[in-house]
C-alpha cells in the first residue's frame, strides 16, 4: 500500500519513540510495524529525517552502532514527542471522520 | 522556529560538512540493506544491486535530502553571485565601462537629491510647520513691490484677527536689533505680541512667554531669551527668572538710532535650537540676522494698535510681520478668500491709494524655499534625464554581451537550466553591476557636490547644509535598485529566451537575433529624443543668459563700495554730517581719485525704500494725483559721477543742496518719461503723500532739479522703475562709492588709513566693486544656466557613447555584408555612405521626437527665461545642428573600419 501524502514524517516519529535508531534501522522498523503492508520508498526516508531535525523534532548524533560502525542516529525531541502526540491525535480524528462518512454513504 | 532558523544557517555555512555527512550515512544504508540481502544468500553484487534500487539512486536521494534543508534558494544565488564576480571579472573594460556610465548618472541625481533635500525640506521645529503662514495686504496697482513686502497695518491685522475663523492663532511681530549693557556687540530678535509663541507652538523651557498684561505699553520691561543667550550670560544659571538685563534698543518706529538703556526682567528661557525669525525664514526681512536671541513685548500704543496708515504722524507705524497658523484643514486659498472678504469693507478706512490691495498668505515652508523650488525642481528633472540616457546605455551594454554569450547561456540551457534560472542569473549579474554603479556614483555625489558649493550663487538657503546624509543614502540606496532593475530586465528577458533546437542545430554558433537589435536602436533613439531636450532647455537658458550679460545696468562697474556704520557717540545729525563731508573730501583729495560719494543705498544691494508721490499736472485716471509709487534713495552731490551715471537734464545735487537742506529731487528718465512725456522735468515739483490723498500745495513741494539715467536697481533683469533721490546729510550707515584710476587695493587702503586718522574705532565693511555687485545678482542665473548645461553636456557624452556602441557593433556585425559587397564592386564611398545612411536614420527619428518634446517642455521653463521665446528659433536650429555634427564625429571611426573591410579576409572566413 502506497503512503497517503504527509503521513510519513508522523510514521517517523512513531518509529523513533521508542528509542534512537539510524536510517536504515526506520526504514526496517516501519517495515515491521506494518508487517510489511506498508511500502516506504527507502529514498525518500533521508529528505524527510533532514526535514523533521530541521523543524526540531529530532535530533540526530553520530554513535558506534551494535556491530561496532559509525551511524547517525536519530532521536526523538520533545518538541517531536509533543509533534508525535498531536499528530496521531489529528489522524484519528481524520480517520474517523472519513470512516464515519464512508459509513453514511 | 529558531532552531529552524539555527539549522538553515549551518546547513548554509556548513554546506560542506553536511554533505559529506549525508554521504556517509547513505553509504551505510546501501551497506546494512546489502547485508540483508547477503544474509538472505544472494551474492554480494547482486545483494549491492537491490540494495541501490531500494534506496532508489543514490544521487536523486542526495539531492532531494539537500533540498529538505531550505537553503536550495540562498545557495543558487550565492552560486549566482559567485559566478557574477567571477564573469565581471573577467570582462573588466566592459565592467568599467557599465560601472562608469550608471555611476554617472547615479551621482549626478544623488548630488542633486541632497541639495534639494537641503533646500526644500528644511526640519521646521514649530509644531506642524505645514500650517504656518505669513499674512501680508500687497496691492495690484503696485507690481514692482513684491507681495511679501507688504504687512497689514495694525489696526488692519486686528480686524483680521477678530472675524477670521481660517486660524488658530495670528500674531505679530518685528525684528529688532539690541545693545547688551553698552558692550558695542548687538544681538538680534525680536519684538512680539501675546500669542507669538502660540502661533509657533513652543512655550518656553524655563519661566514663561510674553503675554498679553507684557503688551501693556507701561509693562513691558520683560524678555525672553534665547537657550545660548542663557549660557553665554547667566552661565545657564537656573535661577536666572526675574534677574535683569540692560538693553540699548533701535525703536521700532522712526529714525533708525538707538536709544538709551531701558532694563528688562528675564521672564523665560527658550529650549536649546529655537532662533525664530532667523535667516532664511522672513521673506522681506533682516536675512542677515543668523539667530534670534532675545524677545520683548511688542506693546504697541492704543494710537499703534489704530493705525491703518492713514495718520500724518510717521510714529505710527511699524513694520509688522504677520504670523498665523492655519486651522487643519483649510488651504491658503480658503484663507485668502475669507480675508479679502474681511479687508473689503475697510477700503474706505485707508488713504485712496490703498485700492487694489489684497490678502495674500504665503506658507513658511515656502518662504524658507527662498524661491528656490523651481530650480531644485528643474536640476532634478535634468539629472533624471541624464540617469535615464545612463540606464539606456548600460542596457544596451547589456543587450551588447548577452548577444556575445548566446553560446554560454545555450549551453546552461542544454544542460538543463530552465528560463526562470536564467533570468535570475543575468538580473544577479546586473544587480552586481548596478549596485557597483551606485557606490561609484555615491562617491562621485561626493564629488559633485563640492563642485556644486563652488559654484553656490549664495542666495538659496540653507544649500551650503547639503551633506551625504542617511536619507540621501537611502535616496542612493533606491535608485540604484531601480536603475538595475530597469536596466537588467529587459536584456535578461530577451537573453534567456534560447531557442534550444537552433542552437544544437548550429553546433552552439547562433548570432545574435534581429529583434534585438531593434530594441537597441529604439534604446538609442530614446536617448538621442532626451538629449535633444535637455540641449534645448540648456540653449535657451544659455540665450538667457547671454542677453543678460549684454544688459548695460547703467554704472561703472569698476567703482568701488564700502559701508560704514557710525557707532552711538555720533548721536548728533551736524556730528554725523561733519564726519561725511570731512571722510568724503580727504578722499576725493586722494592721488588717482575721479570722484567719491554716499548714498544710502546701492543699486542691486540690499535696502531699498518705496514711497507715494504726488507729481506736477499728473492727473491719475479718477482725478488723484497721488498714485506714484517710487524707489527712492538719498546721496551726496559726487554719487551720481562716481558711479559713471551720467546727467541727461539739469544739474547734480551741489553742497549748498545738502547743508541748506534745501526741497530738491533728482529723478531718473523713466520717471521723467513716465510722468512729463514729452516735456521737460527740470523746474516742476513732486510732492510727499499727504496721506489722505488731498491736493498737494506746491509749498511743501520739491522742485526737479536734475534728471539722470536709467540704472539697473530692483535686479539686472527687471526694467528700470521711476526713481527720486534726494539729497543726504549725516545718515547713521551709508555706502561710500570710490571711482579711482588706482587699484582696488591701493584705494582701500588709503580710504581706511584715512577712516581710522578720523576714527580709529570705524571700518568698512561690505567692500566690494560694482561688478561683483552685478554678478552677485546674476549668480542665480548663473548657476542655474552652469548646471544645466554641464547635465546637458553630461548627457550628450553619454548618448553619443551609448550611439558609437551601438553602430560599432552593428558594422562588426555586418563585416562579411560589407566584404561581399566590396568584392562586388562597391567603392568605399559607398560604403561609408551606407554606415551614415544607417546613423542619420537612427538619429533623425530621435531628433524628430526630441525636438517635439523640446517644444513642449519649453514652455515650462519660460518662467527661468529672461528676453528670449521658449521656442527661440536659434536655440531650436543650433540644437539639431549642434546634434548632427556630434554625430557625424561619432559615426567617422566605425564608418572607417567598414570601408576598410578586406573583401579577401571576409571571403576566405565564410
Amino acid at each position: 500500500m502506497e503512503l497517503p501524502q504527509g503521513t510519513l514524517d508522523l510514521l517517523i516519529l512513531k518509529a523513533l519513540a521508542l528509542e534512537p535508531l539510524h536510517g536504515w534501522a526506520v526504514s526496517e522498523r516501519l517495515q515491521q510495524i506494518s508487517s510489511d503492508a506498508l511500502r516506504v520508498q527507502q529514498g525518500s526516508l533521508y529528505p524527510a529525517l533532514h526535514r523533521l531535525e530541521r523543524h526540531g523534532w529530532v535530533k540526530a548524533r553520530w554513535a558506534i552502532s551494535e556491530n561496532n560502525r559509525r551511524a547517525r542516529y536519530y532521536e526523538l525531541t520533545r518538541q517531536g514527542r509533543t509533534q508525535l502526540a498531536a499528530g496521531s491525535a489529528a489522524w484519528r480524528r481524520l480517520a474517523a471522520v472519513v470512516d464515519h462518512v464512508l459509513d453514511i454513504a | 522556529m529558531l532552531s529552524d532558523l539555527k539549522y538553515r544557517l549551518r546547513a548554509l555555512f556548513r554546506a560542506g560538512h553536511l554533505n559529506a555527512e549525508l554521504d556517509l550515512e547513505l553509504r551505510d544504508h546501501v551497506e546494512r540493506e546489502t547485508e540483508k540481502y547477503v544474509r538472505s544468500g544472494l551474492q554480494v553484487e547482486e545483494a549491492r544491486r537491490k540494495a541501490l534500487i531500494a534506496l532508489g539512486g543514490v544521487e536523486q536521494v542526495r539531492q532531494q535530502t539537500r533540498d529538505s534543508r531550505g537553503t536550495r534558494m540562498i545557495e543558487q544565488v550565492l552560486q549566482d553571485l559567485r559566478y557574477g564576480l567571477r564573469s565581471l571579472g573577467k570582462n573588466r573594460a566592459f565592467t568599467a565601462v557599465f560601472v562608469f556610465t550608471l555611476a554617472l548618472g547615479i551621482g549626478s541625481c544623488t548630488a542633486i537629491f541632497s541639495l534639494m533635500t537641503a533646500v526644500m525640506f528644511p526640519p521646521v521645529p514649530y509644531g506642524d510647520a505645514k500650517q504656518l503662514v505669513y499674512i501680508t495686504t500687497p496691492n495690484r496697482n503696485m507690481k514692482q513691490i513684491p507681495p511679501e513686502a507688504v504687512v497689514p497695518d495694525n489696526a488692519d491685522f486686528a480686524d483680521m484677527k477678530r472675524q477670521s475663523h481660517s486660524f488658530s492663532a495670528m500674531a505679530q511681530f518685528a525684528q529688532q536689533s539690541f545693545k547688551l549693557n553698552g558692550v558695542n556687540t548687538s544681538l538680534n530678535g525680536a519684538a512680539v505680541d501675546e500669542e507669538f509663541f502660540k502661533t509657533l507652538e513652543v512655550s518656553p523651557a524655563l519661566g514663561r512667554g510674553i503675554n498679553a498684561e507684557d503688551n501693556e505699553p507701561s509693562n513691558d520691561g520683560v524678555a525672553v531669551i534665547s537657550h545660548s543667550l542663557w549660557l553665554q550670560l547667566f552661565g545657564a544659571d537656573p535661577s536666572v527668572l526675574g534677574k535683569s538685563i540692560q538693553l540699548s534698543v533701535k525703536p521700532l518706529s522712526g529714525p533708525p538710532t538707538w536709544s538709551g538703556n531701558k532694563t528688562y526682567r528675564v521672564i523665560g528661557v527658550m529650549g536649546a535650537g529655537f532662533n525664530y525669525p532667523h535667516n532664511g525664514e522672513l521673506s522681506w526681512g533682516n536675512n542677515h540676522f543668523d539667530a534670534a536671541d532675545l524677545w520683548v513685548p511688542l506693546a504697541l500704543t492704543s494710537k499703534q494698535r489704530a493705525d491703518r496708515g492713514v495718520d500724518a504722524d510717521p510714529v505710527g507705524g511699524c513694520y509688522c510681520y504677520t504670523l498665523a497658523r492655519l486651522r487643519k484643514g483649510i488651504s491658503t486659498t480658503q484663507a485668502e478668500a475669507e480675508l479679502n472678504g474681511i479687508l473689503r469693507p475697510l477700503e474706505p478706512l485707508h488713504t485712496p491709494f490703498k485700492q487694489g490691495w489684497y490678502a495674500y498668505v504665503k506658507p513658511l515652508r515656502e518662504t524658507m524655499e527662498g524661491s528656490a523650488r523651481p530650480l531644485m525642481l528643474l536640476l532634478m528633472g535634468a539629472v533624471i534625464f541624464v540617469l535615464l540616457i545612463a540606464c539606456g546605455n548600460a542596457a544596451n551594454l547589456l543587450l551588447a554581451r548577452s548577444a556575445n554569450r548566446m553560446h554560454e547561456l545555450g549551453m546552461r540551457a542544454t544542460l538543463g537550466a530552465g528560463r526562470n534560472r536564467l533570468i535570475r542569473q543575468l538580473l544577479t549579474e546586473s544587480l552586481l553591476l548596478g549596485v557597483g554603479g551606485g557606490i561609484v556614483g555615491f562617491g562621485m555625489a561626493w564629488v559633485f557636490l563640492r563642485v556644486l558649493l563652488l559654484l553656490d550663487p549664495g542666495d538659496i538657503p540653507r544649500l551650503h547644509e547639503a551633506s551625504l546624509n542617511g536619507k540621501v543614502l537611502a535616496f542612493t540606496v533606491a535608485v540604484t535598485l531601480l536603475t538595475s532593475i530597469l536596466t537588467g530586465t529587459l536584456p535578461a528577458l530577451s537573453a534567456s529566451r534560447v531557442n534550444l533546437i537552433g542552437f544544437l542545430k548550429s553546433g552552439g554558433q547562433t548570432g545574435a537575433r534581429g529583434s534585438r537589435n531593434r530594441v537597441r536602436s529604439a534604446l538609442v533613439m530614446g536617448e538621442v529624443a532626451i538629449v535633444v531636450v535637455l540641449l534645448a532647455g540648456a540653449g535657451l537658458l544659455v540665450r538667457s543668459f547671454l542677453k543678460l550679460q549684454q544688459v548695460p545696468v547703467g554704472f561703472s562697474s569698476t567703482t568701488l563700495s564700502m559701508k560704514i556704520d557710525l557707532p552711538e557717540s555720533y548721536a548728533r545729525p551736524e556730528q554725523r554730517r561733519a564726519f561725511f563731508q570731512t571722510l568724503l573730501s580727504q578722499i576725493a583729495a586722494l592721488q588717482g581719485t575721479v570722484a567719491t560719494g554716499a548714498v544710502d543705498g546701492l543699486p542691486l544691494g540690499d535696502s531699498k525704500g518705496a514711497a507715494f508721490w504726488g507729481v506736477e499736472d499728473y492727473p491719475s485716471q479718477e482725478g488723484r494725483t497721488m498714485d506714484v509709487a517710487s524707489d527712492v534713495a538719498s546721496m551726496t552731490p559726487g554719487y551720481f559721477t562716481a558711479m559713471d551715471i551720467p546727467l541727461i537734464e539739469g544739474r547734480f545735487f551741489t553742497e549748498e543742496d545738502v547743508s541748506g537742506n534745501r526741497k530738491v529731487v533728482i529723478v531718473n528718465q523713466t520717471f521723467a518719461r513716465k510722468y512729463f512725456p514729452g516735456r521737460n522735468a527740470v523746474g516742476k515739483w513732486v510732492a510727499g503723500a499727504n496721506p489722505d490723498g488731498s491736493e498737494q500745495s506746491a509749498r511743501d513741494a520739491l522742485t526737479i532739479v536734475g534728471v539722470v539715467a536709467d540704472v539697473r536697481d530692483w535686479s539686472v533683469e527687471a526694467p528700470p522703475q521711476p526713481q527720486l533721490f534726494g539729497p543726504l546729510s549725516g545718515p547713521d550707515d551709508a555706502y561710500i562709492v570710490i571711482r579711482s584710476v588706482l587699484p582696488r587695493k591701493d584705494v582701500v587702503q588709503s580710504a581706511t588709513a584715512i577712516l581710522h586718522r578720523l576714527d580709529a574705532s570705524l571700518a568698512f565693511s561690505k567692500v566690494h566693486t560694482m561688478k561683483e555687485l552685478v554678478s552677485e545678482a546674476t549668480a542665480r542665473r548663473r548657476f542655474q544656466t552652469v548646471l544645466l548645461s554641464l547635465f546637458a553636456g553630461m548627457a550628450l557624452a553619454l548618448a553619443l557613447v551609448g550611439f558609437y556602441g551601438l553602430l560599432a557593433y552593428s558594422v562588426m556585425q555586418r563585416s562579411s555584408e560589407m566584404g561581399i559587397r566590396i568584392a562586388l564592386g562597391a567603392t568605399r564611398v559607398h560604403i561609408v555612405g551606407l554606415i551614415l545612411r544607417q546613423a542619420l536614420r537612427l538619429v533623425m527619428v530621435g531628433l524628430l521626437v526630441g525636438l517635439a518634446f523640446g517644444f513642449a517642455l519649453s514652455r515650462l521653463l519660460a518662467s527661468s527665461l529672461y528676453e528670449v521665446h521658449p521656442w527661440d528659433p536659434a536655440t531650436f536650429a543650433l540644437v539639431p545642428a549642434l546634434f548632427l555634427t556630434a554625430t557625424l564625429v561619432a559615426c567617422f571611426i566605425p564608418a572607417r573600419r567598414a570601408a576598410k573591410t578586406d573583401p579577401m579576409t571576409i571571403l576566405r572566413s565564410e
